[in-house]
């Protein structure tokens, strides 16, 4: 296991170089730093311009550019960032603490919620409860959140706050604080919190009643099931100890493969809600072209999407002896 | 291709004593219709397709046109106005019919060519193998390293930089441009999909029967294993309406989306326009664009649930 999990982490040193090159010639090419920097600086003189152009390595040959940058990423002597010139670490260490926990929140909100309704679905399947989730779980993948999030603002953000009279809304739709607030206040964060996390959640509970339904009831149809009701043991035995543990494997895969999906549906949540997370702050970048700015954000994506597949292929492994890994 | 139908599936036929034979698409096609969610989503996907490309005589104004009502903006719904209105006062139901076809267009045409390149592309590689097929494994694990949107934008970005694109479909706010946008990135997921199947496929005994009967690699391909593919194609292709009418208005939603022009519009155009009303508590410029893409979506979702369920009956069991 130890030699496995060694030998798939040197590989992902030839796989984050390639990607990350393919990513840097796409915005390289695509988004140009040059342009951006002129239009927000529309009266920088050309010396200004070659200077800045040397300071954030856009000379020679792409492939060069990529190097240079890659040199000055590695020593962490980052460029500044085009919009504001302000460095992009700290910036970027705050969006991620933001999105990690609100995208927490509602990852164990939505996992903990879905599976639950899944498996009740499962052991109760064509009743009118697993008719009632499974219908409401295929509605809730075809919303798309930035719908949800519209609709849930105009109903708890508006309409609660005129039916019931509130001076201030009833919950807030944008932000972490009110503005002008300084310091920590845990009530006002959480209010600020609900909102977005029941947008997230909303797609995550989602998807996980569908896989844990469906995979519990390929677990219950199984031939191992049998044999443990003939043997005598409870029903309840063989549903947890059973039945349960077995339709969990392929879930811990998904749940760990499935994390491109969330950070999707943080960017546009977080989009919506101004929440000063990672998908606020990739918004930004991409909207001034902030063409340092983008590349960091872009290397912790991919740098979790691999880690988090390792991650799904150990979890595998672990769970179902009959896998080895080699 | 046909074989005797299963007993459940064909009725007898008493006079003879002879089970009718049926073809598996007719089969699919009967099993298709006992499915009845998919069955009423298609009533309600036709009827909004008929009330958009019909929009000429359903709509009550053209797509521009205020209407004359006592308050000049925002009217909530009312007889003149079922829908409500807009800041310009232009009728909401109206727009949204005009809206759909703009949307429904880029849905299917995104869809037609996507799957045709990604079947091509996907059949071949599954058929190969060899280089092709790497490059399009790799390809799409790039791609489907990153969230949907990020990739949308990133590639928004690259393709809008090439001016041989631009100039041949015009800027990065055209319709053209966005069809472009998201058959490049449908086909890839299309291909990646009719290759798994190509690939389960080519090892099939009728396979091997067409081959020692001296059947061409070109007349195996598309006679004996594209014809099976059919279940999952057509669902790849519900899917991908889906995901560019979903793909259009997260892009407007966010200001990266089309702008056609003279007050021309689309649902994502609208429900962007949802966005800003929310605060002053118009309702109507929020629910009805919603209602209208979720609908949609919803259906065309249900219709591919139900094609995979009539091609794959095997499957729907234990599924979601």
């Amino acid at each position: 296991m130890v030699r496995f999990i060694v030998r798939r982490l040197l590989w992902m040193i030839p796989t984050l170089l390639i990607v990350t090159f393919l990513v840097f010639v796409a915005i390289r090419v695509g988004t140009n730093p040059v342009a951006a920097y002129l239009r927000l600086n529309p009266r920088a003189s050309p010396e200004k311009v070659a200077q800045f152009k040397h300071v954030n390595g856009l000379e020679g040959s792409i492939p060069n550019q990529y190097f240079s940058w890659l040199r000055r990423f590695l020593t962490w002597d980052w460029p500044r960032s085009i919009a504001g010139n302000r460095p992009v670490w700290p910036n970027l260490k705050d969006a991620l603490a933001n999105s990690f926990v609100l995208g927490g929140l509602a990852t164990v909100v939505g996992i903990g919620i879905g599976l639950v309704v899944g498996i009740l679905a499962a052991l109760r399947q064509y009743s009118k409860f697993d008719t009632a989730a499974s219908t409401s779980a295929f509605v809730g993948i075809s919303i798309p959140p930035y719908v949800s999030a519209v609709l849930l603002q105009l109903l708890f953000a508006v309409y609660f706050t005129r039916w019931l009279g509130l001076h201030h809304p009833f919950l807030p739709t944008s932000g972490v604080y009110p503005p002008g607030h300084r310091g920590f206040d845990i009530i006002l964060r959480l209010k600020h919190l609900i909102l977005p996390t029941i947008v997230v959640a909303i797609q995550i509970i989602a998807i996980y009643t569908r896989y844990m339904r469906a995979s519990l009831l390929d677990v219950i149809s199984s031939d191992y099931l049998r044999t443990a009701r003939a043997k005598g043991i409870s029903e309840r035995r063989v549903i947890v100890s059973h039945a349960l543990r077995n339709a969990l494997i392929p879930i811990v895969t998904v749940a760990t493969i499935d994390i491109a999906g969330i950070v999707g549906g943080l960017i546009i949540t977080e989009g919506v809600f101004e929440y000063p997370g990672a998908g606020k702050f990739f918004l930004n970048a991409y909207t001034a072209g902030d063409f340092p700015s983008l590349m960091p954000w872009m290397v912790i994506v991919v740098v979790f999407v691999v880690l988090f597949n390792l991650l799904a292929d150990v979890l595998y492994a672990w769970l179902d002896p009959r896998i080895r890994l080699e | 291709m046909t074989k005797p139908a299963p007993a459940e599936d064909g009725p007898v036929d008493e006079s003879q004593g002879l089970v009718e034979s049926i073809s598996p698409g007719r089969l699919a096609f009967r099993r298709y219709l006992r499915h009845r969610a998919a069955l009423v989503c298609t009533v309600i996907f036709l009827v909004i397709v008929f009330f958009v490309v019909f929009a000429p005589f359903t709509a009550r104004f053209s797509v521009n046109e205020s209407v004359k009502l006592p308050k000049v903006a925002f009217n909530s719904p009312r007889g003149a106005a079922w829908f409500g209105t807009d800041s310009l006062n232009r009728d909401m139901y109206s727009r949204l019919l005009w809206g759909g076809r703009i949307s429904l267009f880029i849905g299917i045409a995104v869809a037609l060519f996507g799957t045709l390149i990604g079947t091509i592309v996907g059949a071949y590689a599954g058929y190969r193998g060899g280089r092709i097929d790497d490059v399009l494994m790799r390809t799409t694990d790039v791609f489907l390293a990153f969230p949907f949107l990020v990739a949308l934008l990133v590639i928004r970005n690259l393709l809008g930089s090439q001016h041989w694109i631009t100039n041949t479909f015009g800027d990065k706010s055209s319709i053209r441009f966005m069809v472009v946008l998201l058959v490049a990135l449908s086909w890839p997921f299309v291909a990646r999909l009719v290759r798994g199947q190509v690939l389960s496929l080519k090892e099939k005994e009728f396979v091997e029967s067409a081959r020692a009967l001296g059947a061409s690699d070109r007349r195996i391909l598309t006679r004996h294993i594209l014809p099976n593919c059919f279940g999952p194609i057509m669902v790849a292709t519900s899917n991908a309406v889906i995901a560019a009418i979903v793909a259009e208005s997260t892009l407007s939603f966010f200001g990266f989306g089309i702008q056609p022009g003279e007050g021309k519009t689309s649902w994502g155009i609208l429900v962007a326009e949802a966005k800003g009303a929310v605060q002053s508590g118009y309702w109507w410029l929020a629910l009805f664009p919603c209602a209208v893409l979720v609908v949609t979506v919803l259906c065309v979702n249900f219709i591919g649930d139900g094609v995979r369920d009539a091609f794959d009956p095997k499957q729907s069991k234990a599924r979601a």
